[in-house]
């Protein structure tokens, strides 16, 4: 405490956590000329935002169930604090809180030879897991055998890994903790519409040169019972063999008349109060077409109300065509650099950092927080931005009840392999049986969410009952889910023999519509799901605040279930404005801004002056690989 | 989702009327600052750009407001030694300034000031084997170069001096799927190219070698809606392809494939009120080949009685040509 | 200055720009007085590739500076190591790389490249060739890459097949590509010729061919590129050389051909058992260089009557070919007029393929009834699989067009005439023709008409210059009464002409009747309701006549 305690305690905003929405006012305050000081009580940034390598992630799985004593370790402020009369302290709480039923669980054997599959699985609820993980730190530098029968995951020259090796590899826990540090798993796996409004940010504000980003290869759907490529693009649609010509020209003329903003009104008059499904069917579309738009590019179900429908198409389509084949882009290293790139242009513009800085309570007098308790010391600031999780229960009107399920896999290769590593974007239409769409987010090494040869599978839906009830199901579709069976794993020739032929007995392989001939005539065998996890996390975008908030506390929701940014970089706008109503939100720098592609280039390209930009230089990444910067 | 079409929107507030006079005070005006940025660092193109500023005030009648003299004795200064002609003095002789120095001295009725046979020798040594025409010694190959030496020749009434069936192969190998033709064997269809193998064609009397139905619709395709003609499909409009598409159509006996009235307002609006001049799109500079071929292509359109009727094969006035032994062929339906 | 703004400027900056450039001229001037006395001395040394490279950097379009590095690396070849030249020329091939990033179109700077790569000890092609994919997927359509990418191509000997691949890839990134589809055009042939020399490929990718276009029309029907790489496949394959028509009589002897020709190599007629080869001259009948129509001049008057059969023979693609035309009862003339096939004939599979394809334009239609490009193809579709079954629909969709494209509509209107002339020419044989009303624009197939002594054309709207009447060798009689037909320049010989009616034109000009004055035979001249013809009859008539005293009548009017 001692050595924190020279912070200087007067400031413009004091920002308490580091998820998005904190961290955008933290950087758009301090761009205007604002003292801030931003604090995290973890040692990491973005709260539930972040991404963590296996290790980190393992600890803040432990955190998670720690977290009574979390709270309890609090020291009482009154010890260092005082306060004066009319002043109330209001104790924070651990965002930790925020999530339950977290559910970890390895799939496959610690290490080679091993014969009981029980012991390879834990529970989060036993109290013995942390021993476990203790062994694997300590397996993890003398197990060297393995590496003979796994060359890949250690050549740098493998091209595609993930179809090359994986049918022949036998992972075990070693081999993957092993390469724990290369992995980037996301609490908050969020895609970025390519107009969408982070982008613009981004580029506006000049943080883009603090990020990278992949563009998503392809968009699929679950259909018939088996994946699909959807035709989401003027290339994919000719491309396709899977829709025929008079599908197409449905299909383009559907879209078209969605973008065509002039004559929308006429278009959709009387279908103001119907839904997007009753217009596309108006419009006799296929059965197949109806799929792709309603639930991939719409990204609907069948009550979307038809405006809405409109709308969520022009956004689809708005965004086609600037980055790569897709409208999305997702980040290298994870979503948990979004919110550290706006850090690094707060502290740029001075703002102060404190990590492992938990602020224990706030000082309320009159409706305004005076003081800000932390590490000992009251701080002062006029306005405090907080995260919603730490806010105290009497601070909402109703607790938050809505939440978000989560399930994240590590899987030994694509659930749709393809000729250059593919990022996935899928989303699984309402079922019988899960009431909710689900969103599958699959990305691979070149993102460095994982070592080579692995893939991982992010799940997400709206919470009904718990994350491994409410996504087993629609787990099961896409992946394998069954422990590996040890006797599978033939130590002397390193193959896996036996279990394809297990897969496909127990469930009817699907052949995948795929966007080309070669993927579609191989019959597939599904990802082995290596490693799970399952946790459920309040979903406070739609929070209903007290009067109680005091008025210059600012409430920061954590991640919401929209696939995308939006309301993260719209709440922090409108925050901003109440803070500062006179004052530009993080302006447009002095230079042009400009984002270089690699790999891909946008339509239309009529720069001539940059044409050589990339010439002469060695082959640039093989996925396209999408960097934002600043000329 | 559907590909936008690339064309410029003419803004209502464009010159629509021909500005002759102010054409005529830019194209006089080439050259009198001869320190001039453009002027220098166009140096290497010298004689073309004479070529462009004569012809446009010989078609606009004013080809006096030029010093005769002067001009036709720094033309027959650049013949080098070859017979060949350079740009300007310093640089190296080129079929593409000999052909430029040659349509000049045919203005004046100067070309005996030159020594002709060198000039012929000069030329039908750029021919090849094959019966493609190199630009110069350094080996490049280009249909515009076979169009270059064909006009340089006839326009002397020597097209005798070259192997005139090699030279008629070689360009026709060089016709597309599209009826159009490229620069060499194998490249793409592009309207400047067009106009010069066609018009290579027609001083050959060899018109009848085109599909001049199947070249004629992707010529008259280059409109857009604009009304302004792109030199390829899929590019913007420029003023200059006004000359080459209209000008190989015209040739072809279907310049009428055009809308006249639409091509007109595009051209008028790429007139500069202010220093006179075309520019290859609205609002963008003008300068001496723009202005040109804006004013040659308003005479093949025949709605401009105050500009004199032109060439459409030699891009000069009709009434310089009177002297030829043979006048290009033109197809008519 | 293609695609230069031009931007308002504020006066300091307009100075600070003036002074700049001053500069710039001052620099320029100095650089290149120096290249000049360095050329006139002869040095070819390491300043004079200073000197050049500082001023192409800037304008690389000035070909006499890369001639003199020319020079100077001719020079060092003879002085240096291989090695040294190896590194020599690699860095002139960074130069052409920094001039083209300042200018991608400079045709020098490609061409000093290739000459570049021609001349290193050891080019490295593949490299080339990687450079001109990346470039072309920043700019897809710089032909000047795309003519570079085939000469590295021919150097490194990449194989059609592979070539054929990359232009799959950049069809599936972005169809609009019409540089793409034009070198497919030129690699299908190469990789799959069609063995029976009929089309352009084989049959089987003849088909997947105009699938995949027809997944472009159908993905994005206004696209330009795939139709007009459709039109290619779908195009008749170019009609033989032929004889179509011939005539050997006293006073008209003449020949027909397909195509024109430039000279009349082996065109001769025979006669008689022994195919005596008849003595005379040969000229165009239009007086042109080359010409479908010749006439023939015998040496000697013609037997009577002719001594047995008499032959056409003409030399096609170096080969003899002969045809027999017809004696006339009374052995005075012999004639040959072949029935005209405008049609070409297909394989059943090929037929099927068109079927379907029509069927699906007409699906597309049915989405985007007002797409052009789709109509003229189903035009097109039409006449190569039945244009006797789709003459009906075929005019229908034409006038559909003239009003939609109306930028185009002439285009669309001399098509209809075209096919209502052969359609016309198909049913009417005989020395009578009659195209009366059909709203023609243009005359097309004027060398059928060779043989025709009487040719109406009236009720159309015929204006251009009528120079193709040249062919008409026998006509006696013209009528093209109601047209639009402004003036007579340009009117040809017509040495049979006796009568010629031009009623209700909008003929204005009495000085354009001189042309007239070329058909040696005409006596029967009809300008009523031309805007000339108004007036006093009595004083027009002295006018017409001071111009063509051989003629008989005049407006009806016996003179």
């Amino acid at each position: 405490m001692a050595a924190d305690s020279d912070l200087p305690t007067n400031y413009d905003v004091i920002v308490i956590g580091t998820g998005m929405t904190e961290s955008i006012l933290a950087a758009a305050a301090s761009r205007v000329g604002k003292q801030v000081l931003h604090i995290d009580s973890n040692e990491y940034y973005g709260g539930l935002w972040s991404s963590f390598n296996l290790e980190n992630l393992n600890k803040w799985v432990a955190d998670c169930e720690n977290k009574e004593t979390l709270s309890s370790d609090l020291d009482d402020p009154n010890s260092d604090v005082k306060i004066n009369n009319g002043e109330d302290f209001v104790f924070l709480r651990s965002q930790a809180t925020h999530v339950n039923n977290v559910d970890l669980k390895w799939h496959i054997p610690k290490k080679s030879g091993e014969i009981k599959v029980e012991q390879w699985s834990r529970k989060s609820q036993t109290s013995d897991e942390e021993e476990q993980i203790e062994e694997v730190e300590v397996s993890e530098s003398s197990s060297t055998k393995e590496t003979s029968t796994r060359t890949h995951t250690n050549s740098e020259s493998e091209k595609m890994p993930s179809t090359q090796c994986t049918q022949n590899s036998n992972w075990t826990q070693e081999d993957i903790m092993r390469e724990y540090r290369r992995f980037n798993i996301d609490l908050a796996p969020k895609l970025l519409f390519a107009r969408g409004s982070l982008v613009e940010l981004l580029i506006s504000s000049n943080i883009a040169r603090y990020t990278e980003f992949h563009a998503v290869t392809r968009v699929l759907t679950w259909l018939d019972g088996e994946l699909n490529v959807v035709p989401c693009s003027r290339a994919d649609v000719f491309a396709t063999r899977h829709v025929s010509v008079v599908e197409k020209r449905m299909l383009m003329k559907l879209l078209t008349t969605c973008m065509d903003t002039e004559n929308l009104i006429q278009e959709f008059q009387g279908f103001d109060t119907k839904t997007f499904l009753d217009y596309l069917k108006s419009k006799r579309l296929t059965a197949h077409l109806l799929h792709y738009v309603l639930y991939a590019i719409a990204m609907g179900t069948d009550s979307t109300p038809c405006m809405e429908g409109v709308e969520r198409t022009q956004r689809f389509l708005n965004s086609l065509g600037r980055y790569g084949n897709t409208p999305f882009l997702w980040p290298m290293y994870g979503t948990g650099e979004l919110p550290q790139a706006f850090c690094r242009l707060c502290a740029v513009f001075g703002g102060t950092y404190c990590l492992q800085h938990p602020a224990k309570a706030l000082v309320v007098a009159d409706d305004r927080c005076v003081g800000v308790v932390s590490c000992g010391q009251r701080l002062a600031a006029d306005h405090v931005v907080m995260s919603i999780s730490q806010a105290p229960s009497n601070y909402f009107d109703d607790s938050p009840v809505s939440g978000i399920s989560r399930a994240v896999f590590i899987t030994n290769k694509s659930i749709m392999p393809a000729e250059k590593e593919p990022l996935t974007f899928l989303q699984f239409p309402p079922g019988p049986n899960h009431p909710n769409p689900v969103t599958v987010i699959e990305v691979g090494p070149s993102t460095h969410a994982c070592p080579k040869g692995l893939f991982l599978v992010h799940m997400t839906c709206k919470q009904s009952k718990s994350a491994r009830e409410d996504l087993l199901e629609i787990a099961e579709h896409i992946l394998t889910v069954d422990d590996v069976n040890p006797s599978d794993y033939d130590i002397t020739t390193g193959t896996q023999s036996t279990q394809t032929v297990k897969q496909e007995s127990n469930f009817a392989h699907s052949e995948a519509r795929g966007g080309n001939g070669d993927e579609a005539a191989t019959v597939r065998t599904k990802p082995q799901v290596l490693w799970s996890m399952y946790f459920d996390c309040l979903e406070t975008s739609k929070s209903n605040l007290s009067p109680s908030v005091p008025q210059n506390l600012h409430l920061c929701s954590g991640p919401d279930l929209e696939l995308d940014f939006e309301f993260s970089v719209h709440q922090a706008e409108k925050i901003f404005k109440q803070m500062y109503p006179d004052l530009e939100f993080l302006p447009r720098a002095p230079d042009p801004e400009e984002i270089v592609i690699e790999g891909d280039s946008p339509e239309g390209n009529d720069q001539e002056a940059n044409l050589f930009e990339l010439v002469d230089q060695e082959d640039p990444p093989s996925s396209g690989q999408q960097v934002i910067e600043n000329p | 989702m559907a590909k936008p079409m690339r064309d410029v929107v003419l803004a209502k507030d464009l010159p629509s009327s021909l500005l002759l006079e102010k054409h005529i005070e830019f194209l006089t005006s080439y050259g009198t600052d001869k320190n001039d940025y453009e002027f220098c660092m166009t140096e290497y193109m010298r004689m073309s750009g004479m070529y462009w500023v004569m012809t446009a005030l010989n078609l606009a009648g004013c080809q006096d407001r030029l010093p005769a003299e002067e001009v036709i004795s720094a033309v027959v200064k650049c013949q080098e030694e070859s017979g060949g002609f350079m740009a300007s003095p310093g640089h190296d002789a080129h079929i593409l300034y000999t052909l430029s120095a040659v349509q000049i001295l045919v203005m004046y009725d100067a070309i005996d000031q030159i020594n002709i046979e060198s000039l012929v020798s000069y030329v039908s040594g750029l021919q090849k084997e094959d019966g493609s025409f190199v630009g110069d010694k350094w080996g490049e190959v280009d249909t515009r170069f076979s169009f270059c030496a064909v006009a340089c020749l006839s326009l002397v009434n020597r097209l005798d001096a070259i192997n005139m069936d090699k030279a008629v192969e070689f360009v026709m190998s060089c016709m597309n799927f599209d009826g159009g033709f490229g620069s060499c064997p194998g490249a793409e269809s592009h309207a400047g190219q067009i106009y010069c193998c066609v018009g290579f064609l027609s001083i050959t009397g060899e018109l009848h070698r085109v599909d001049a139905d199947l070249l004629g619709w992707w010529l008259c395709e280059r409109q857009l809606p604009s009304g302004g003609l792109n030199g390829r499909p899929e590019k913007l409009p420029d003023v200059c392809y006004s000359w080459w598409v209209l000008s190989s159509l015209s040739i072809l006996g279907r310049l009428h494939w055009v809308h006249k009235g639409q091509l007109v307002k595009f051209i008028l609006a790429c007139q500069d009120t202010e220093t006179g001049g075309f520019s290859d799109r609205p609002g963008d500079m003008p300068d001496p080949f723009h202005t040109l071929f804006g004013l040659a292509a308003l005479s093949l359109l025949g709605e401009s009685p105050s500009i004199k009727p032109v060439d459409p094969t030699y891009c000069m006035p009709v009434h310089c040509l009177q002297h030829l032994n043979s006048k290009p062929q033109r197809l008519h339906i | 200055m293609h695609g230069r703004l031009k931007v308002k400027t504020t006066k300091e900056q307009e100075e600070e720009k003036r002074q700049k450039r001053a500069q710039k001229v001052k620099q320029y001037r100095a650089a290149f007085g120096r290249i000049v006395e360095k050329r006139q001395a002869g040095e070819k040394d390491e300043e004079g590739l200073q000197i050049s490279q500082q001023i192409l950097e800037m304008i690389p379009d000035i070909h006499s500076l890369w001639n003199y590095r020319r020079e100077i690396l001719e020079h060092l070849k003879e002085v240096v190591s291989e090695d040294e030249l190896q590194r020599r020329l690699e860095s002139e091939r960074f130069l052409t790389e920094t001039c083209l990033r300042a200018n991608p179109k400079s045709y020098c700077a490609w061409h000093h490249r290739s000459w570049t790569m021609d001349h290193m000890p050891r080019p490295d092609w593949q490299r080339e060739l990687t450079l001109c994919t990346k470039f072309l997927s920043l700019d897809e359509r710089n032909f000047h890459c795309w003519d570079y990418r085939r000469f590295v191509v021919r150097r490194a000997q990449v194989p059609a097949q592979k070539e054929l691949d990359f232009t799959d890839e950049k069809i599936a990134v972005n169809f609009s590509n019409y540089s793409c589809w034009h070198y497919r055009s030129k690699l299908l042939p190469v990789v799959q010729p069609d063995p029976m020399g009929v089309r352009p490929v084989t049959e089987a990718k003849h088909k997947e061919e105009l699938e995949l276009v027809q997944n472009a029309a159908f993905t994005d029907p206004t696209d330009q590129s795939a139709w007009f790489y459709q039109r290619w496949l779908l195009g008749r394959s170019r009609p033989c050389q032929a004889i179509t028509r011939a005539l050997l009589s006293t006073g008209r002897c003449l020949a027909t051909l397909v195509h024109p020709i430039r000279a009349p190599l082996g065109l001769q007629f025979l006669i008689g058992a022994g195919r005596e080869p008849l003595a005379g001259t040969w000229r165009t009948a239009d007086g042109q260089s080359s010409s479908s129509v010749w006439v023939f001049t015998p040496t000697l008057p013609l037997p009577q009557p002719l001594p047995g059969p008499v032959y056409l023979g003409l030399d096609v693609d170096g080969h003899s070919v002969t045809a027999e035309l017809e004696v006339s009862a009374d052995g005075l003339s012999a004639l040959l007029a072949v029935a005209p096939d405008f049609g070409a004939p297909l394989s059943p599979a090929l037929s099927s393929v068109m079927l379907e394809e029509l069927d699906a334009c007409k699906q597309l239609l049915e989405f985007d009834p007002d797409s052009k490009w789709t109509l003229l193809t189903t035009v097109l579709l039409m006449q190569t699989i039945d244009r006797h079954v789709y003459e009906a629909e075929t005019m229908h969709t034409l006038d559909e067009l003239v009003e939609l494209d109306y930028q185009r509509a002439n285009y669309y209107r001399d098509l209809r005439s075209r096919l209502l002339v052969e359609y016309t020419l198909e049913r009417q044989r005989g020395d009578v023709v009659d195209l009366t009303g059909l709203s023609l624009t243009a005359l097309y197939h004027a060398p059928l008409l060779a043989l025709v002594k009487t040719l109406i054309l009236n009720d159309n709207h015929l204006r251009r210059p009528l120079s193709h009447l040249a062919a008409l060798q026998c006509c006696e009689s013209l009528s093209l009464d109601r047209n639009e037909v402004s003036s007579l320049a340009g009117w040809p010989a017509m040495p049979s002409l006796r009568s010629l009616s031009l009623r209700e034109n909008a003929l204005d000009d009495l000085e354009c009747l001189a042309t007239l004055s070329a058909c040696p035979c005409l006596q029967i001249l009809d300008l009523r309701g031309n805007p000339v013809a108004k007036g006093d009859q009595k004083e027009f008539q002295k006018k017409v006549l001071a111009i063509l005293p051989s003629l008989s009548t005049l407006n009806g009017e016996h003179i």
